[in-house]
C-alpha cells in the first residue's frame, strides 16, 4: 500500500492532437479524386453489396447509422450502381374488368409497352369517335335500318290496309279516331248517316253489323301483332347494330391484336373490349348525334400506374413519407352529383408499385410513425403481392363505392435506413422483422486516425465539397477538418464518419471562404465557422455565464468549502451542446446508513444517476465502514438544478463532496471534477470531457479567475481531449490545468491539497492520515452517537410500551 | 314583308319539327304565324251509328265509341295543339292565329287545293310536315309532300317532315338549282327576256339558300342540274368544275363558303349520292325542278328526309 500520488497537470500537447499540414502532399483537394467508398465504410459497403446481390425475397436490408451519417446518399449510390446493371422492371397498368367492375384487372407489360398500349388504345378510342358516328350515319346503315322499320310498318300497314280494302269492298269504311280505329257503313262513298242506317231493314243492319264485327276482329288481330313486330324489329336492329359495329371494329381490333399478340393479358382485354362494344352497340347508336358515350369508351383506356419507358435498369425508389397509402397505393374518388365515385382510372400507385422489380429505400423511423404502414409493408413482403386497400374501408369509416383492384405480384428489395436502437427494438418485439430483414448493414461512426486514413479523408472531403459545388479545400483546411473530425468523434485516435455533419461544416466554411475572398477553404475558414456557430447558438450559454457572473447561479471558484464541489454537466439542446459547472453539495450526520439522493427523491434523477449514487454509497460503506454498518445519514444534491439529471459522470464529484461532508475536510473550489466511480474507488471514463472542461474554463474566464483553476478528469479520457484553442493557450501558459486521475484518492489529494492517506491493513479499516483517516474517525463518531440516540429512544420506548426496529 | 307564315298541321300527328320550322321562319321573316289545323271528322259520323265500336290502336281492344266522347277527344286534340303552339309562339315573341278545318276522311288532294287556294295570300309562306303524310293511316287519301307541292304555290314552302340529320362537322346547306339556259335561241328580244327570267329565278333560289346558309352558319353548296352543268363536268357527277360566271355574278363575288357542284341529270340516285358526299344538312330546291318528278319527291320525303325549302321561282 503506497501513499496516493498527486497527479501532475497534463501538458498541453496531450490536450489536442494536431494534424500536421505536411501529412498531405497535395495543395488542395481539387487535385484529388473522390473516394469510391466512403471512408471507414468498407465493411458496410461489402455487407450492402452482399445483401443486394442475394436474390431471395426475404433478404431485405436494414442500414443502421447514427444521426449525422448520410446513410441515404450512401445507400442510393450503391443502389443506383447496382440497378444500372439489372434488367428493366415491368410496366403495370389497371384496366376495366368487364365481368366485375369492382375488381379492376392488373396487366403486366414489358418496360415501355405501357405507353405503347395506352397510345394504341387512346388511338383506338379516337378512331371509335369517328368510326361509330360513321357507322350509324352511313347510308348503308340508315338504309338497312329504314328497311327494317319500313318492313315492320309495311307489315302493319298491309294488314290494316287489307282490312281496309276488304271492308271497302263491302261498302264499309275504316276510320281513324284519336286512339284507334272504327268501322262505318258507306253510302255513295261517304259514311252513312245514322238516320239512313236506321232506315235499313233489320236483317241488313244485322248483316252490316256482323260484317263490321268481323272486320273489327281482323283488325284486332292485326294490331295485336304490333308488339311482337316491334320486338322483332328491335332484335333485328340490335343484330344490325352488332353486325355493323363488328364489321367496323374488325379491322381496328385486328391491328391491335396483331400488335399485342405477345401479351395474353392484353389480348384478353382487347377481346373483352370487342365483346363490350358489341354488347353496347345499341347504346352507341342511341347516343345524341351518334357520338359514342364518353363513360363507355373511358372504360377501354388503361390506367398506366407504373411506367418504366424512361427508366434505365431496375427502379430505385425513395419514399420520404412511407404512409400506408404511399406504400400500397390508393383509389381516389371524385364527386359526382354529391357522391364520391371511383373507377379503375383513379387507382394511384404506391412506392411498392414503382419499386417493383427493383429497390425501395425507406426511413425506418418514418415508416414506424405512419399508421399501419409497417404492417402493410410486411404484409406485402410476406404475401409477395401488392393489394390496394383503403384505411377508411378497413376501419369502416367510409361507405362510398370502392374498388378491390387485383393484387400485383411483388418482387422488391427493401432497404430500411434507421437508427440502431429502432432496429434492435424491432428485432426484439417483432418476430417477422428478422424473417424479412435478414441483412444488417451497420455504418461505422468513426474510423482510426492514421496518416493513411487522413489522406483518404482528404479525398472524401474533396468529394463532398465537389458534390455540393463548394470550393476545394486547401490542405490546411483539410488538416483542420481532420482535427475537428477527431473532436466530433471525441477521440484523438479516431475520425468521425458523420459525413452529413462534415458537409454542413464544409458548406459554412465555404461561405466564409467566399466572404474572405478566398478560392480555397482554409483552416481559418473552418475556425471562423466554428466560432460563428458558437456565437450563433451560444445564447443559452451566454445567459448561463451571465447568471454566474451576477451570482444568480452560484459557482464557487475560489477558496475551500466543506461538503461542496464543482461538478460538470453537459447541456444539449438540439445542436447546442456545452458544459456547465454546477455545485454539488452533501451533508452527513449520524443515522441508519442512508445516503439520500435528493435528485432521485424528487424524481429529477435518472436511473444511471441513481445507480452512481448507490455505488458511491456502497464504496464509502465498504471502504470506510468495513464490516460494520454505516451509522450515517447523508444527502447529496445538485444545487440550482431544476431539470432532469442522468448519467453517472458526477459520481466521483459526489463521492468527494460526501466524504468532505463526513470528514468536515474542506475541498478546494478552484477545481471541477468529472468522472464516475466504481465500488473500489477507481475513476472511470465519462463522455463529453471537452465540453465539460471548456464549460468550466468559460465560467472561470467569465468570473475572471482562470489562473490556477483546473479540471480533474478520468485518466482514461485523456485521449478524448481535443480542446478549444483558447483553453489550450491557457494550459500552455500554466494558468489552467487538467488533471488525470485514476483513483478517488488522487482526486481527494488534489481537492484537499493534502495526501488522502493510504489504507492500513487493519480491521476495522484505518488510513495513514489525511481525509481518509478523518472519514473513518467521523464515521465511528457517528456510530457512537447513533447508538446513544438509539439506546435513549429504546429506553423511552420500553417505558412507553413501544419499540422501534434497529436499522 | 306583308305575308304570313302558314303552318298546316293535323293535330293528331302534330310534328314538332314543322312547328319549330314555322316559328323559326316567322321569326326570321318577322311575319305573323297562322296555324291551320285539319281536324279529321269522318269518324264522328260513324260514332253516331248505334253500336259502333272503337278498336284501340295499341293492343287492339274494343270499346264502345260514343259520339260525344269522340267529339270531346277531337276537341282535346285541337286544344292541346293550340296550347303548345301558343306557348312556343309566346316564347318566340310571335303573334299567332289559328283556324280549325274539319277534314273528312274522303277529302283528298282536291280538298287540299280548295283549302289552300282559300287560305294562301300574296307573300305567304307555307310550312307543312309529317302530319300531312298521314302516316299509319289507311292509304285512302295520301297527301304528303307530293300533294302539298302540287297544290301549293307560295313563294316558299318549308317541308319539315323530318328531323334534321346530326349537325356533323362540315355539314352544308345545299341548293338544288336548274341551269338557266343563257344562250339566246333567237336573235330577238324574246331571248333576252328568257335569259333575264332564268337568272331571276336562279337568283331567288340562291338568295333563300344564302340566307339559310348564313343563319345556320353553314357553308353552301350549289348543285347545278342541267345540260350546261353536264358540259362543264365531262359527265362526271363528282367533278368540281370552276364556278360559272353567272353564278359568280349572282353570288356577288368570290364567296369562299359557297361551293359549286354539277349534276349532269336529276336522277334520284345521283342526287342522293351528292347529298351524302356534301354532308347535306338542309336542302333548298327550285319548285320547278320537282314538279313531275315523283320519284325524286318520294326520295326526298321518304329516303333522304332532309328538311326541305321549296322556292317557287316562277312567281
Amino acid at each position: 500500500v503506497t501513499e496516493p500520488v498527486q497527479p501532475e497537470p497534463l501538458g498541453v500537447d496531450r490536450t489536442y492532437r494536431h494534424c500536421p499540414v505536411d501529412t498531405f502532399e497535395f495543395t488542395s483537394t481539387a487535385e484529388l479524386e473522390a473516394c469510391d467508398t466512403p471512408c471507414g465504410q468498407e465493411s458496410a459497403m461489402q455487407a450492402l453489396a452482399f445483401g443486394l446481390a442475394l436474390e431471395d425475397d426475404t433478404f431485405n436490408l436494414t442500414l443502421l447509422a447514427q444521426a449525422g451519417c448520410d446513410s441515404r446518399s450512401l445507400a442510393l449510390s450503391v443502389l443506383r450502381t447496382r440497378s444500372a446493371e439489372r434488367p428493366q422492371a415491368s410496366d403495370w397498368c389497371y384496366v376495366f374488368n368487364f365481368d366485375d367492375p369492382r375488381t379492376p384487372r392488373a396487366i403486366e407489360l414489358r418496360a415501355g409497352d405501357g405507353q405503347r398500349l395506352r397510345q394504341a388504345l387512346d388511338s383506338f378510342i379516337d378512331d371509335l369517335h369517328t368510326a361509330i358516328p360513321a357507322i350509324f350515319d352511313s347510308e348503308e346503315y340508315q338504309e338497312r335500318q329504314r328497311e327494317l322499320k319500313d318492313t315492320l310498318q309495311e307489315q302493319q300497314q298491309q294488314s290494316i290496309q287489307a282490312v281496309h280494302e276488304d271492308a271497302l269492298a263491302q261498302d264499309i269504311a275504316l276510320l281513324t279516331t284519336p286512339s284507334g280505329f272504327t268501322f262505318a257503313p258507306l253510302e255513295k262513298g261517304d259514311v252513312m248517316e245514322p238516320e239512313s242506317f236506321q232506315r235499313l231493314p233489320v236483317e241488313e243492319r244485322q248483316r252490316i253489323q256482323a260484317l263490321i264485327e268481323g272486320f273489327q276482329k281482323r283488325l284486332q288481330q292485326s294490331l295485336q301483332q304490333a308488339p311482337r313486330l316491334r320486338k322483332e324489329l328491335q332484335t333485328r336492329i340490335r343484330e344490325l347494330d352488332e353486325s355493323m359495329v363488328s364489321q367496323t371494329l374488325g379491322g381496328l381490333l385486328q391491328d391491335l391484336r396483331e400488335q399485342w399478340q405477345h401479351n395474353d393479358a392484353v389480348l384478353t382485354h382487347i377481346n373483352a373490349i370487342n365483346d363490350d362494344l358489341l354488347r353496347h352497340a345499341g347504346l352507341l347508336r342511341s347516343q345524341q348525334e351518334h357520338e359514342p358515350p364518353g363513360p363507355l369508351l373511358h372504360r377501354y383506356r388503361i390506367n398506366l400506374i407504373v411506367d418504366h419507358a424512361e427508366t434505365t435498369g431496375s427502379p430505385v425508389i425513395i419514399e420520404d413519407l412511407p404512409s400506408h397509402q404511399h406504400l400500397v397505393g390508393l383509389c381516389e374518388h371524385v364527386v359526382q352529383q354529391g357522391t364520391l365515385q371511383t373507377d379503375f382510372s383513379l387507382i394511384r400507385p404506391g412506392a411498392l408499385h414503382k419499386a417493383n422489380g427493383g429497390h425501395l429505400l425507406l426511413d425506418l423511423r418514418q415508416l414506424l410513425s405512419q399508421p399501419l404502414a409497417w404492417a402493410s409493408l410486411k404484409r406485402a413482403l410476406v404475401s409477395k403481392e401488392i393489394r390496394i386497400e383503403s384505411l377508411e374501408h378497413q376501419y369502416g369509416l367510409a361507405s362510398t363505392v370502392s374498388l378491390q383492384p387485383e393484387p400485383i405480384s411483388l418482387q422488391v428489395k427493401v432497404v430500411l435506413i434507421g437508427e440502431p436502437l429502432l432496429h434492435y427494438l424491432l428485432q426484439q418485439h417483432d418476430p417477422e422483422f428478422s424473417q424479412l430483414f435478414k441483412v444488417d448493414v451497420e455504418l461505422e461512426s468513426v474510423l482510426p486516425r492514421t496518416d493513411e486514413a487522413c489522406v483518404r479523408y482528404a479525398h472524401m472531403l474533396g468529394g463532398l465539397a465537389r458534390a455540393r459545388g463548394l470550393r476545394a479545400l486547401e490542405r490546411s483546411g483539410v488538416a483542420r477538418m481532420v482535427e475537428e473530425a477527431s473532436r466530433m468523434a471525441a477521440d484523438q485516435r479516431k475520425l468521425s464518419t458523420h459525413d452529413r455533419d462534415l458537409t454542413d461544416l464544409l458548406v459554412e466554411s465555404n461561405h466564409w471562404a467566399g466572404v474572405a475572398g478566398r478560392t480555397l477553404i482554409t483552416a481559418d475558414d473552418v475556425d471562423q465557422t466554428l466560432g460563428q456557430r458558437r456565437q450563433r447558438t451560444g445564447r443559452l450559454q451566454r445567459q448561463t455565464l451571465e447568471a454566474v457572473q451576477r451570482g444568480i447561479l452560484r459557482i464557487d471558484t475560489a477558496g475551500s468549502c466543506v461538503g461542496q464541489i464543482n461538478g460538470l454537466s453537459v447541456l444539449q439542446l438540439g445542436r447546442l451542446r456545452f458544459g456547465r459547472p454546477g455545485r454539488i453539495t452533501a451533508t452527513a450526520g449520524p443515522g441508519r446508513g442512508q445516503v439520500i439522493d435528493i435528485e432521485r427523491e424528487v424524481k429529477l434523477g435518472g436511473p444511471l444517476h441513481s445507480k452512481g449514487v448507490i455505488i458511491l454509497a456502497r464504496f464509502i460503506a465498504n471502504r470506510y465502514g468495513g464490516e460494520q454498518p454505516l451509522s450515517l445519514s447523508a444527502s447529496i444534491a445538485f444545487e440550482q438544478s431544476y431539470g432532469g439529471i442522468d448519467g453517472d459522470s458526477a459520481s466521483v464529484a459526489e463521492t468527494c463532496a460526501l466524504l468532505s461532508a463526513i470528514s468536515a475536510v474542506p475541498l478546494r473550489q478552484h477545481l471541477a471534477v468529472t468522472g464516475s466511480i466504481d465500488q473500489h474507488g477507481a475513476v472511470q471514463a465519462v463522455g463529453a470531457v471537452n465540453e465539460k472542461i471548456e464549460g468550466f474554463f468559460d465560467v472561470c474566464q467569465a468570473i475572471g479567475e482562470v489562473d490556477g483553476h483546473g479540471v480533474i478528469i478520468p485518466a482514461t479520457t485523456v485521449e478524448q481531449l481535443m480542446l478549444r484553442s483558447d483553453v489550450r493557450e491557457a494550459i500552455a501558459g500554466g494558468q489552467f490545468h487538467i488533471y488525470a486521475a485514476s483513483h478517488i484518492d488522487e482526486v481527494l489529494t488534489l481537492l484537499t491539497g493534502d495526501a488522502a492517506g493510504h489504507a492500513l491493513e487493519t480491521a476495522p479499516p484505518a488510513f495513514a492520515a489525511g481525509i481518509n483517516q478523518r472519514v473513518v474517525e467521523r464515521l465511528r463518531l457517528f456510530a457512537k452517537q447513533h447508538r446513544a440516540d438509539h439506546e435513549a429512544t429504546g429506553s423511552k420506548a420500553s417505558s412507553g410500551g413501544d419499540s422501534e426496529d434497529d436499522a | 314583308m306583308s305575308g304570313r307564315v302558314i303552318l298546316l298541321a293535323n293535330p293528331r300527328h302534330a310534328d314538332a319539327e314543322a312547328l319549330e320550322a314555322a316559328i323559326e321562319l316567322a321569326c326570321w321573316q318577322r311575319q305573323p304565324l297562322h296555324a291551320v289545323l285539319l281536324r279529321d271528322t269522318a269518324a264522328l259520323r260513324g260514332a253516331a251509328l248505334a253500336g259502333s265500336m272503337e278498336v284501340q290502336r295499341h293492343g287492339g281492344e274494343w270499346r264502345p265509341l260514343r259520339e260525344h266522347t269522340l267529339k270531346a277527344l277531337l276537341q282535346e286534340e285541337a286544344e292541346g295543339y293550340q296550347q303548345v303552339l301558343q306557348r312556343r309562339a309566346e316564347q318566340a315573341g310571335l303573334r299567332v292565329g289559328m283556324d280549325i278545318h274539319d277534314w273528312p276522311a274522303a277529302a283528298g288532294v282536291n280538298a287540299l287545293a280548295v283549302l289552300l287556294s282559300a287560305l294562301i295570300r300574296q307573300g305567304d309562306s307555307l310550312v307543312a310536315g309529317r302530319s300531312m303524310q298521314l302516316a299509319g293511316q289507311p292509304r285512302a287519301h295520301p297527301i304528303g309532300l307530293a300533294g302539298v307541292l302540287r297544290e301549293c304555290t307560295v313563294e316558299r314552302l318549308v317541308w319539315a317532315g323530318n328531323s334534321a340529320p346530326p349537325a356533323r362537322p362540315g355539314g352544308r346547306v345545299l341548293l338544288l338549282l336548274g341551269t338557266p339556259d343563257l344562250q339566246p335561241q333567237q336573235s330577238d328580244d324574246t331571248a333576252v327576256v328568257t335569259t333575264a327570267t332564268a337568272l331571276r329565278r336562279a337568283d331567288a333560289c340562291l338568295r333563300v339558300a344564302l340566307e339559310l346558309s348564313r343563319r345556320r352558319a353553314r357553308p353552301l353548296t350549289v348543285l347545278l342540274v342541267g345540260q350546261g352543268a353536264a358540259a362543264a363536268t365531262n359527265a362526271d357527277s363528282t367533278a368540281r368544275p370552276p364556278r360559272p360566271a353567272w353564278l359568280e355574278a349572282l353570288i356577288g363575288g368570290p364567296a369562299t363558303d359557297v361551293r359549286f357542284r354539277a349534276l349532269p341529270a336529276l336522277g334520284s340516285d345521283v342526287l342522293a349520292a351528292q347529298l351524302r358526299a356534301e354532308r347535306g344538312l338542309e336542302l333548298v330546291v327550285d319548285r320547278g325542278l320537282l314538279l313531275d318528278q315523283a320519284p325524286l319527291v318520294d326520295m326526298l320525303s321518304d329516303r333522304l328526309r332532309l328538311p326541305l325549302t321549296v322556292v317557287d321561282c316562277a312567281r
